[in-house]
């Protein structure tokens, strides 16, 4: 077990049958929290038999399984962590299918439903019809979101038409091909401990706490599956132009997404890669930028409704810029131009102030106990220690940043979606 | 359990609180100043417009980019300004979030920070005929930005509905309609005034104690008061019409459905309202994931994937809200109203309502390390004058029997019903 002091607290990270286990005790602390991550994400459709085979699953079945284990035989298992007085969530991302768990008593009784629930699979031919009708709901309300459709709609125009661009719940026709069969087998595939981290924050005894985990995982042991995941491949932009699309928005929303070259990266090198968009698209577009400035007083921008995001992860990377505003292609060019004009002087003369700010955003996200479970996931996912977000902080220099300018956030990486509103119905 | 900090509250001048959460858990110091008033006509427009000016800068910091740039240099603060609602109370929350020096090698960072809030607060530059123009603008940008969140959208169209002429039908970003009329010095001598007059709670929290804090706030926030806002009125036993039904088409692929109903609890000081009880029905009824809509009406029928219900503590309101196929909005209704019954019927089970109780009792405790909802409870507390702890509240809630429960379910009655569906 090592443990490494970040922040004045112990960091102790530890391989427990096979599961990935790190943990940050915080004696004093009501809260606790933890975080179980399975690296099984909505891109992951492919699976591999021994023999080389190579079987394809519907989209969304990463999705479809995260909502079925809540169902056991005795009902939600929501119910059971309710009644400790817990709050449990899941998601499912591109990458990822998580469950987080937060409490203030009962920790081990809490940490023993969690994988309960990830573990352990009750699939009935009921439920599966249920919750099919439950995620085509789900599905209709993204469809109601803009900026929900624009997010794909944009993934669309810079990867085509990849997994990448759909939606991590699936389509109505991916879901009906969902079966008790499938369910089984990606579970079977994905829930494994090699492929799942758990991460913890609290005040608890490590020790103790360990040795109930690898007890608990012991009752969920079971042979290897004939078949297994498939790497993902790393996915470069091939922007293409997009036609507008009509909804029920107040005003234009437009996105101007940027694809990296460079995507394929892990640990220090991904982290310095998403720092230095971070910083770049602050310096160049942030609330403190000459374009901010000069675009907020001729109204081009509002600052509730203007923002860019960096999506980094091993295996692809992108960001978007952009918002609500009344003239889309104005705002495309100008978002263009500010970053074109970002040059060493410029940067060299802002880095400073951007890299204050960064730091505070750092510290703010090892906060509350939940924060810090989400970080030391973030962190792992993408094969780095948390303290590599610091060292990359103090290291990052204005070479880093011009050439993110260049292999990323430039307009032969660029794709632009726009939504104009399809008139109100009143 | 833990002592999660220490929390005192401190009157330093008529209507000025500072109120501290000492705790030693945090990285960063928060600090939220907020003048409240109630919210009425025409008012609400005048503070919704004032809280827009007051975010353009101050005298030392005379533009939004040098005003960022100062931001950023603490350390990558958190900062802003917002008006918002809480029961029938208009506040305007100035939040700032700074890294404690502890962290830093550098000092005076909070002293900075505060200093800066209460520049923003009573120096007035940002009030120009100018910043004003596109402020109004902007805002009513904003109000209309709000149609593109449909399931919000429907719930604001269901309490302006519901509450027409009480505070409670009005938003706290005022209403486009006034905003032609407001000039500039008439608004800086209104904001002016109710800095003087309204009602101002300071919330830190940190890893601080009262001896540093306190002169510290007391010598940047004192100026001349006299309290006399116009007090709110108790709560009044509205006068319940007809149950009322309203559509609206727009091109959506889920309908929205919000439901609105009163129930006879209002939130006291004093400690001895209901809403102990309201508060369990509420999670029982459709407050978290296992509550009786979830189970019935997603689970067993399929009818929707997103439902839930949710109270409105200081003005005694409950809403259900789903997401739903607008064909099924009559069988949606009808069955939530049979869950209502049930509940009025007294049909508990025990574990349910034990259930109900532990996780109350999570939320409560937990509160004190959960900063943005502590700070809501505290100010709820504030504006009722109450000083009620989550482990009084909790006290409360342990006593809470069926007959309670029984009681206060009887007390609800469907008001407004909202249906945002598609062509």
């Amino acid at each position: 077990m090592i443990a490494d002091a970040l922040l004045g607290e112990g960091v102790y990270r530890s391989c427990l049958g096979g599961l990935d286990v790190w943990a940050v005790p915080r004696p004093g602390s009501r809260q606790k929290a933890a975080v179980l991550y399975i690296d099984y994400g909505s891109v992951d459709l492919h699976l591999r038999s021994r023999s080389g085979q190579i079987q394809t699953t519907p989209a969304g079945t990463a999705h479809f399984l995260e909502h079925r284990l809540f169902a056991k035989f005795y009902g939600d298992i929501t119910e059971q962590i309710s009644r400790l007085g817990g709050d449990v969530n899941a998601s499912t991302s591109f990458t990822s299918t998580i469950f987080s768990l937060t409490c203030i008593e009962h920790f081990a009784d809490h940490l023993a439903l969690l994988f309960e629930l990830a573990l352990d699979l009750h699939v009935l031919p009921d439920g599966v019809a249920q919750e099919r009708e439950i995620i085509d709901h789900e599905l209709q309300i993204s469809c109601d979101d803009p900026e929900w459709v624009g997010f794909l709609r944009g993934l669309e125009g810079l990867y085509q038409n990849g997994l990448l661009a759909w939606d991590m719940a699936g389509t109505r026709e991916s879901i009906e091909q969902i079966d008790e069969g499938t369910l089984t087998r990606c579970h079977e595939v994905f829930y494994r401990p090699e492929y799942m981290g758990l991460y913890l924050c609290g005040d608890f005894d490590v020790e103790a706490t360990y040795a109930a985990v690898e007890s608990t995982l012991l009752k969920y042991s079971r042979s290897r599956s004939t078949w297994d995941r498939v790497e993902r491949p790393v996915v470069l932009p091939t922007p293409h132009p997009l036609r507008a699309l009509a909804l029920p928005v107040s005003r234009p929303y437009t996105l101007l997404f940027f694809g990296d070259d460079k995507a394929g990266r892990s640990d220090r090198d991904l982290l310095l890669r998403e720092l230095a968009l971070e910083l770049a698209l602050d310096i160049a577009l942030g609330p403190a930028s000459d374009f901010f400035a000069a675009h907020y007083e001729d109204g081009l921008i509002d600052g509730e409704a203007f923002g860019a995001e960096v999506y980094a992860e091993p295996t692809f990377c992108f960001c978007t810029v952009g918002g609500y505003t009344q003239q889309s292609e104005r705002l495309c060019e100008e978002i263009g131009a500010a970053l074109a004009s970002l040059d060493e002087r410029v940067v060299t003369a802002d880095l400073g102030r951007a890299k204050r700010k960064a730091y505070g955003l750092l510290l703010r996200a090892w906060e509350q106990a939940e924060d810090v479970a989400d970080m030391l996931c973030s962190a792992a996912a993408s094969g780095a220690d948390p303290s590599v977000y610091f060292d990359v902080h103090e290291q990052i220099g204005v070479g880093d940043i011009l050439e993110v300018l260049e292999s990323c956030l430039s307009p032969a990486h660029q794709s632009a979606m726009q939504i104009v509103p399809s008139g109100r119905a009143e | 359990m833990h002592t999660a900090g220490e929390f005192t509250c401190v009157q330093f001048a008529d209507g000025v609180y500072l109120h501290l959460h000492s705790i030693g858990l945090y990285k960063t110091i928060r600090v939220d100043v907020c003048l409240s008033t109630p919210l009425c006509v025409p008012r609400h427009s005048l503070v919704a417009l004032s809280s827009r000016l007051l975010a353009r800068g101050t005298h030392k910091l005379p533009n939004i980019q040098s005003l960022n740039r100062f931001i950023d240099n603490l350390y990558g603060a958190h900062y802003s300004v917002q008006v918002d609602r809480l029961g029938e109370h208009q506040v305007i929350h100035l939040c700032l979030e700074v890294i404690d020096e502890n962290f830093l090698g550098e000092k005076e960072i909070l002293e900075r920070g505060l200093t800066f809030l209460r520049d923003v607060l009573r120096d007035g530059s940002g009030f120009q005929r100018s910043h004003l123009e596109r402020e109004k603008h902007r805002l009513e940008r904003q109000i209309a930005d709000g149609f593109n969140d449909k399931l919000g959208y429907a719930q604001r169209r269901c309490s302006e509905e519901m509450c027409r002429g009480e505070p409670m039908g009005l938003s706290p970003l005022g209403n486009p309609a006034d905003f032609a009329a407001v000039q500039a010095d008439e608004l800086r001598a209104f904001h002016r005034e109710r800095t003087a007059t309204d009602r101002l709670d300071l919330f830190v929290s940190g890893d601080l104690c009262l001896e540093q804090i306190q002169p510290l706030m007391e010598s940047l926030f004192t100026w001349d008061r006299a309290m006399n806002q116009p007090q709110l009125q108790p709560l009044r036993p509205r006068i319940i019409g007809p149950q009322r039904e309203i559509f609206e088409c727009q091109a959506v692929r889920e309908a929205k459905v919000v439901l609105g109903y009163r129930t006879q609890v209002a939130y006291g000081a004093d400690g001895t309202d209901d809403y102990p009880a309201l508060a369990l029905l509420n999670l029982m009824l459709g407050g978290d994931g296992p509550s009786r809509l979830f189970k019935h009406l997603r689970e067993e029928e399929g009818l929707c994937y997103y439902i839930a219900s949710h109270i409105e503590a200081l003005s005694g309101l409950l809403f259900v809200v789903a997401g739903i196929e607008a064909a099924t909005y009559p069988k949606v209704r009808d069955k939530v109203e049979q869950e209502l019954q049930t509940l009025r019927a007294g049909a508990f089970e025990y574990r349910e309502i034990e259930a109900a109780r532990r996780l109350l009792r999570a939320r409560l405790l937990g509160l004190a390390e959960d900063r943005e909802g502590f700070f809501r409870y505290q100010l709820r507390e504030g504006l009722i004058g109450g000083s009620q702890s989550p482990e009084t509240l909790w006290k409360r809630i342990e006593q809470v029997g069926v007959e309670d429960l029984t009681r206060v379910a009887g007390g609800i009655v469907a008001d407004t019903a909202f249906l945002l569906h598609g062509t």
